[in-house]
């Protein structure tokens, strides 16, 4: 029985040290697992990965700790050899606590009783070996250091980097693997030979080529195919050559962007690739540029006459020419004479490469210039584009060489105020004038104030001369000569006039006509007498135009401008006087006068048109209408939708998208079929835009594809259709309306009440 | 007061639980009995418990808590704490119920969504987000409501009719934004207009799209603010295919602005007569998109066939006395009549259109058309109308074009004279948007049998009751979803209105339909979408049926079922038989 007893506690303590080993080596491994998994993270994104290493480390982990503490061998006598060296107590005996009692000799049974009671003695004591803690606080760290790196690890997008898979792979065509299947796209473009462009092999079936390229298509079948076909947008479908049963090739020059597809029969069936985009760089035209003149250059003669034009010529496959043409033009108004130079560079001698900086220097003497000459020039550059070339040129430049004989004659407006002030000064000018001075009278001396006033009056004179002029005051001296007929009169004046005591001759015509006869000179008074005879001699003797008569004007503005002469009469008397406030009214009053003789004496030219001769009133509204018949006219010209495929489609993928559908039927493949014939035309002008579209059409209407295909083709396709209607311009419609038994009873109503 | 007493629901029937229980009862205690073992007393009570467990968890017990009260406050989810505090303060003999997915409050009694109507005289407070309008119907108190607090969103929204194609569909609504946001209305193609909001608070918006095909689509409201940018929802746009219009033109001599007009309403597909005098007995008759007609007299009859007479003002003059009597009778039939005035005659009566005209000093007038000025020649008059006039085409100073109702039609009229230089100038759009407004507004409209209309207001949930309204012209109505046939009800009170509940079905594009095919096409939105909106418009159903008045005195008995976990049994028998097996062991 204590035998039995005994060896139970054995087994339990071999468990026991069995349980904390195994406790030890998991949290191990864990610790291990976990410190793995963090670490990968770092690099990997995969889950399997990530837990294929983690996992892996961690059984590494927990095998070496199951070697090291050796407990795959552990069995009854490993445990009870532990017992015997870390117990002397035992007194290496403890095996015998395994056998059977019967079994034992005498000595042994003596041994067995002396080492039971040390066990038994020893038992609750026995502690076995075991590094608990050491592997918690592993397990622990490994926990600590999982957090800390998960924390760190990069966040990997969702999306597949589409880059990654092999465009060839896109054109499988048909997953039937009795059905031919593109094994082999190979695109090889040679761009024109004066782009000096490699031949190169697309990397991608969508192709970026040289305008002018040619394309070399070279494609195996999985199987045998009858014949193949490269449908290119804009043109008819091109048959590849046939060069065995498997691969056949074509080669096209292309200079249009567009799109193309691989359509090929195998076993009477049609198959088509995706559609892919040829997007054509073209040539440009060369850039110029000229960066050393303004656009307008002015040279003396005196100047160096040699001007250096630098120019930067740029084109994006070669130059293969450039010139500068000047055009020297001689004289001037309808004399002038072109003559038209091609000069060349100086440096560089030939042209050629893409970039040159072009340099010449122009002798303008050589190109005969000469004082006055103006010279017109700009560069001009061709590229290397066969057979024709692209060709740019500058803005035109201007070089002109001053003339410094020729006299030029500048009519300054506002000099002439400043010079001639005295000459001429309007009516208002002289108003502002006077009231000017009247004004300042406080601040100026008398007699500053009177000379000033007597200009004034002046002025006033000189007014009255000018617009007297028109009334034919012929014996009024000239303006601006006053002074000199003073004189003159003077001189021609009596001597008994010149001493004696004289009338201011300015002031006579105010003065109350003399009554007296005048003994000298021409008699005017005949001709106001309406009793006198006609005089017979009139017309043989010197007799001037009767002043009354001999105007510009008609009778009314020839008073009136008659009365205003009286009046500035009266206001150069004033200002004469030293009075100009007296003055102003009459100052006034003339200016009244004047603006409307002025209004008045307007020229207006008569208008001159095609006088109809007057209707007949009996002739209105009595033509001919026998052959005018009541017509009818019919017509039917509804404008038709452009895109009634696509308008279809947009309704269906929207159905399909919102009950989350995936299968189509025939009918609908077939309604994408012809949405895409619809979009084909638009992907010709631009297919950037929409060729995806054309892409993702193909896929539904094949019905290939699997469920994320084809849900992303529908919100692909969703988005382009949308963008393809136009926006039609609102028409007129009719709108429903429900009539209830109350609406008509209130319309009634309604109408009751407003007759009321 | 509260009383709680304890009721069973038992799986079988009871007598048969409380028979077999006993039965096994007697038999284990007399297996226990005969056990040569330690602790008898206490093996006993073990099985009594066992076996008391077992049976109590059959008969299902269920504790109901009976409780007197005046008055209930009802907290539902989101409830503002401090003011249940201060509610609970002033009235601590009132109920306190809450409802399943509101926050825990002390001695709330949790309210099952059935029971609502059982408490329907005595709730006095709401607190929170409140309830759907089909559970406020069923309140019968009056009762105060305190909202809790909107979270950003959409907080109402107008729908946009359905409507005709190349029409502009338009929203407007409010959010309730806290700093700037931009609204974003997004068409299945792209974004097509966008507001910028700032400020806070609840501030109100309008976006618009125009419709270029035919259809049910989503369109959806993206809000944007500075941390975020979440889509509201999606938004049902329905696009009907457009509806032709008959057209009569008459005119006193052919030109070039009718001829214009015609060809743009011909391309569009209308259907028109045009009767044009060359001379004074001949005429010339065109007919676009239909049949040919007799329109040499204008008579009720052949008028019925129209929705649209455009005229002008010689013609105008020129009707006899009968004509005009027909016109007048048909215009009042529905008719709508559209008079391009070209001169006025101050001495003339203007029969028809019943309006003074007085002389304007300006003969040109500048409009802004899609963001275009358009000066167009104008008649210089500006008219002057007893009857109101409804404006369409407006300058700053006079109406240029509008109507006025005669009875069930219109008369309008059009002062701008010229107007096809726009289509001579491409501006096609600025000449319809000049022209299509006017003519839809006074052309004949369309009457349909029935009318159907969903009561409740935009967004539908699933398995939410919708109330529909039938309007009819006179027909009984037979109203169909999905094949099955509704039970309308007649409103008591007004004839040929129609109830009707049915119950919105999975989220997306539902129907309803009438016999003569009227459908009203409803979308039915997912639960995660308009969460704004939806409780905006509870607060405002809530708003609006509330009363401050707290009038409730009478007591009545409010109880709570609650059933007893049978975990607790479970525990109870664990503990019984663990007993019972150690027993032995010990």
């Amino acid at each position: 029985m204590s035998t039995q007893k005994t060896q139970n506690q054995i087994q339990s303590l071999k468990r026991r040290y069995l349980l904390t080993r195994s406790l030890e080596i998991t949290l191990y491994a864990v610790a291990a697992f976990l410190l793995a998994y963090a670490l990968t993270g770092l690099f990997s994104e995969l889950l399997e990965l990530k837990f294929g290493i983690a996992v892996a480390t961690g059984l590494i982990i927990a095998a070496e700790r199951l070697v090291h503490y050796k407990l795959p061998f552990l069995n009854h006598t490993t445990f009870i050899q532990f017992l015997n060296q870390h117990y002397p107590q035992l007194e290496e005996s403890a095996d015998l606590l395994l056998l059977n009692d019967s079994t034992l000799n005498p000595l042994q049974k003596l041994q067995f009783k002396k080492t039971l009671n040390q066990f038994n003695s020893l038992y609750p004591e026995i502690k076995l070996p075991n590094s608990i803690m050491h592997s918690v606080s592993v397990f622990i760290i490994g926990v600590i250091f999982y957090y800390g790196l998960t924390a760190f690890a990069p966040k990997f997008s969702v999306t597949k980097d589409t880059q990654l898979v092999s465009p060839l792979e896109n054109i499988k065509g048909n997953a039937d693997p009795t059905i031919a299947t593109i094994n082999k796209l190979a695109i090889k473009i040679i761009p024109p030979t004066y782009t000096s462009l490699k031949p190169s092999m697309a990397a991608t079936p969508n192709l970026i080529v040289p305008e002018g390229s040619q394309i070399s298509w070279a494609v195996t079948f999985s199987t045998r195919v009858a014949k193949a076909n490269i449908l290119i947008s804009g043109k008819d479908s091109l048959a590849m050559e046939k060069n065995d049963s498997l691969n056949f090739s074509l080669s096209v020059k292309i200079s249009e962007s567009g799109f193309y597809q691989v359509q090929w029969k195998d076993q009477n069936k049609i198959t088509s690739s995706d559609y892919y985009k040829i997007e054509v760089i073209k040539d440009q035209a060369p850039k110029l540029s000229i960066e050393n003149l303004n656009q307008f250059t002015q040279l003396s003669y005196s100047n160096k006459l040699s001007v250096s034009v630098k120019s930067t010529l740029r084109d994006d496959y070669g130059l293969s020419d450039a010139s500068i043409i000047a055009t020297v033009s001689k004289g001037s108004g309808e004399s002038v004479k072109f003559r038209e130079e091609r000069l060349h560079f100086d440096t560089p001698f030939k042209i050629f490469g893409k970039n040159i900086q072009g340099e010449i220097k122009m002798n303008l003497n050589k190109l005969g210039l000469e004082p006055g000459d103006e010279l017109y020039f700009y560069v001009e550059a061709f590229d290397n584009k066969t057979p024709v070339h692209n060709y740019n040129r500058t803005e035109t430049y201007f070089i002109a060489l001053k003339d410094t004989t020729a006299a030029t004659y500048v009519e300054d407006e506002g000099l002439g105020v400043d010079l001639m002030p005295e000459y001429f000064r309007s009516q208002r000018q002289i108003i502002i004038d006077s009231e000017k001075l009247l004004k300042d009278r406080k601040k100026m001396s008398q007699q500053q104030f009177n000379s000033t006033s007597n200009e004034l009056g002046y002025d006033q004179k000189i007014l009255r001369l000018r617009y007297g002029q028109f009334l034919g005051e012929e014996f009024e001296d000239a303006i601006g000569k006053v002074d000199v007929s003073d004189h003159a009169e003077e001189s021609t004046e009596s001597v008994v006039e010149k001493f004696g005591h004289v009338h201011d001759k300015e002031n006579e015509h105010n003065l109350v006509a003399d009554k007296k006869v005048t003994p000298t000179g021409h008699d005017h008074s005949d001709l106001k007498n309406p009793y006198a005879k006609e005089d017979p001699l009139e017309a043989f003797t010197h007799n001037h135009d009767d002043g009354e008569v001999s105007t510009f004007f008609v009778q009314s503005i020839r008073a009136k401008l008659k009365a205003a002469l009286t009046v500035m009469w009266d206001a150069e008397l004033h200002l004469r006087l030293f009075n100009p406030k007296e003055s102003l009214p009459y100052q006034y009053t003339a200016l009244k006068l004047l603006k409307e003789i002025s209004n008045e004496s307007r020229i207006y030219v008569h208008r001159t048109g095609f006088d109809p001769p007057p209707l007949k009133e009996e002739k209105r509204l009595s033509g001919d209408l026998s052959e005018v018949n009541t017509s009818t006219a019919k017509q039917n010209r509804q404008a038709a939708d452009k895109f009634p495929a696509i308008r279809q489609t947009i309704n269906l993928v929207e159905e399909m998208i919102s009950t989350q559908r995936i299968a189509s039927t025939s009918s609908e493949q077939q309604l994408f079929q012809k949405a895409g014939q619809e979009l084909a035309q638009l992907a010709i002008a631009q297919p950037g835009k929409y060729l995806e579209g054309l892409s993702m059409l193909k896929i539904l209407a094949e019905g290939t594809g699997d469920e994320s295909e084809i849900k992303k083709a529908l919100f692909a396709i969703r988005k382009i259709l949308w963008q393809v209607l136009p926006q039609e311009p609102l028409s007129p419609e009719k709108k429903p309306v429900i009539m209830h038994k109350l609406d008509q009873q209130f319309l009634l109503n309604l109408e009751s009440t407003r007759n009321d | 007061m509260i009383r709680t007493e304890v009721i069973f629901q038992p799986i079988f029937p009871m007598w048969s639980i409380l028979v077999g229980a006993t039965l096994l009862l007697m038999f284990l205690i007399w297996k226990e009995a005969n056990r040569k073992s330690r602790f008898l007393t206490n093996r006993i009570i073990a099985v009594l418990l066992m076996l008391g467990s077992i049976t109590a968890w059959l008969l299902q017990p269920m504790t109901i808590t009976l409780k007197d009260s005046s008055s209930i406050i009802l907290l539902t989810k989101n409830y503002d704490r401090n003011k249940a505090d201060s509610l609970i303060k002033k009235y601590p003999s009132y109920t306190l119920l809450k409802e399943y997915d509101a926050a825990a409050y002390k001695n709330s009694i949790e309210l099952m969504p059935y029971a609502l109507v059982d408490h329907k005289d005595n709730i006095a407070f709401i607190l929170g987000e409140g309830l759907p309008y089909y559970e406020q119907e069923k309140i019968a108190s009056s009762y105060s409501y305190f909202p809790s607090k909107l979270p950003t969103g959409i907080t109402q929204l107008n729908l946009p009719e359905p409507v005709q194609v190349n029409q502009t569909a338009s929203i407007s609504g409010t959010a309730n934004i806290h700093g700037k946001t931009t609204l974003i209305l997004e068409q299945p193609g792209g974004s097509k207009d966008s507001v910028v909001l700032t400020g806070m608070g609840i501030k109100s918006f309008s976006l618009s799209s125009e419709t270029q095909q035919t259809g049910l689509f989503r369109y959806s409201v993206v809000l944007r603010d500075s941390l975020t940018s979440k889509v509201e929802g999606y938004l049902p746009v329905e696009v009907t295919p457009h509806k032709i219009l008959n057209i009569l033109f008459v005119q006193k001599y052919p030109s070039a602005e009718v001829r214009y007009l015609k060809n743009f309403l011909t391309e569009k597909g209308h259907a028109l007569a045009i009767r044009s005098q060359i001379s004074k007995n001949d005429f010339h008759y065109e007919f676009a998109n239909r049949e040919s007609i007799r329109i040499d007299r204008l008579t009720s009859e052949s008028l019925s066939e129209f929705d649209l007479f455009i005229m002008d003002t010689e013609s105008l003059h020129a009707l006899s006395a009968s004509e005009l009597k027909s016109l007048e009778r048909s215009v009042t039939d529905g008719l709508g009549v559209v008079v391009l005035i070209n001169s006025i005659d101050p001495k003339r009566n203007f029969p028809l259109l019943n309006a003074s005209f007085q002389v304007y000093p300006h003969d040109t007038v500048h409009l802004q058309i899609k963001n275009q000025n358009i000066a167009l020649p104008a008649l210089p008059v500006s008219i002057s109308s007893r009857l109101s006039i409804t404006p369409v085409t407006t300058s700053t100073t006079r109406i240029l074009s509008g109507y006025r109702h005669e009875v069930a039609g219109k008369i309008g009229f059009q002062l701008l004279h010229e107007t096809y230089r726009l289509l001579l100038e491409g501006k096609i759009t600025e000449y319809a948007s000049l022209w299509s407004p006017l003519l839809e507004s006074i052309a004949r409209l369309k009457t349909e049998s029935f009318k159907i209309k969903i009561k409740n207001s935009f967004p539908y949930y699933q398995d939410e009751p919708l109330a529909v309204q039938v309007i009819s012209a006179g027909d009984e109505p037979k109203l169909k979803t999905n094949h099955t046939i509704l039970p309308l009800q007649e409103d008591v009170l007004i004839d040929d209105y129609w109830h009707a509940t049915t119950w919105a079905g999975k989220a997306g594009w539902d129907s309803l339909t009438t016999q003569d095919s009227s459908t009203l096409h409803y979308y039915v939105s997912p639960d995660n979408e308009w969460t704004t909106l939806r409780i905006a418009n509870q607060q405002r159903q809530h708003f609006a049926n509330q009363s401050n008045l707290i009038s409730k005195k009478e007591t009545s008995l409010t109880t709570d079922h609650k059933p007893i976990s049978p975990l607790w049994f479970l525990m109870i028998f664990l503990l019984a038989s663990g007993f019972l097996w150690l027993t032995p062991k010990i």
